[in-house]
């Protein structure tokens, strides 16, 4: 007799959601791509003693690699591993004419670092956080060979 | 109707439910990168050699006179499954890749690789790939 009175209560919450999903949506997503720059990877990096050699070993290849604006290189790393809720209602408020509100708690953003080698291949600097930030600040377009 | 009968009745609704929204996508851009290929490259090596070995690069870039290949293997696959009002999906991406880096003669002087993309799996949003 349960099991009748929870096979009942599946098919009313069936049938009262069907005629929701088309004013009402959620969604549980993930997105992975890349690695993540494991976390305190720069403990070990000294500025002007850390070689290219060194990054390579420990962060395997970059994603990115540009001119840097003083000649040498830079180069960097990111990936990202968000998972969140989404919500979508819309209603409909006339014959022609419907209102929409959406909600979202993942933030599609890449984090890793940028790395500024000198000519010699040696690491000048870093910087860590979200990386088109990072990036907006370091590219430059290549330079002309002389 | 009997209890059996509209518990099977139920189920198959459940299970058409189901089946009518669940997906599954693969994408795959460039030739995989032989892990032996990676290894058989030498510093000192010419630009050609490398390209004999790993074929054409997908990016140049100029470094000054310097410049690096990038070579790259990426595999994505995804995973969506929708039930009435409640919609999940799980999309994954990694690669393999390869930069080399070329001094001022073209000659190889460092070689990075990042080989991930068997790595790649079909999940939900809460599956744990470890």
């Amino acid at each position: 007799m349960a099991s009748f009175r929870n096979l009942s209560m599946a098919l009313v919450v069936i049938c009262t959601s069907l005629p929701l999903c088309s004013c009402l949506s959620g969604n549980l997503g993930r997105t992975e791509h890349y690695e993540l720059v494991p976390p305190h990877s720069s403990a070990s990096w000294v500025a002007g003693q850390t070689t290219l050699q060194d990054c390579l070993s420990q962060l395997g290849a970059p994603i990115d690699v540009w001119e840097s604006p003083t000649g040498g290189s830079v180069m960097a790393w990111y990936g990202s591993d968000i998972s969140g809720w989404s919500l979508t209602m819309s209603v409909p408020v006339g014959q022609a004419l419907s209102a929409s509100a959406s909600y979202s708690d993942i933030q599609d953003v890449d984090r890793g670092v940028v790395l500024f080698f000198d000519p010699g291949w040696v690491l000048t600097t870093w910087s860590e956080g979200e990386i088109a930030e990072l990036v907006r600040e370091g590219r430059r377009r290549p330079s002309v060979v002389e | 109707m009997n209890h059996y009968s509209l518990r099977s009745l139920v189920a198959a609704g459940l299970l058409a439910l189901l089946v009518s929204s669940c997906a599954f996508a693969r994408n795959r851009t460039h030739e995989p990168i032989p892990a032996q290929a990676v290894a058989a490259l030498e510093v000192g090596d010419s630009a050609a050699r490398v390209t004999e070995v790993l074929g054409a690069p997908t990016e140049v870039v100029q470094l000054g006179n310097r410049s690096a290949y990038r070579y790259d293997y990426t595999e994505s696959k995804k995973t969506g499954l929708l039930l009435v009002v409640v919609g999940f999906y799980n999309s994954d991406s990694h690669q393999d890749r390869v930069w080399v880096f070329f001094d001022e003669a073209s000659n190889l002087t460092h070689v990075g690789s990042t080989l991930k993309a068997d790595e790649t799996g079909y999940g939900m949003p809460w599956s744990d790939k470890d």
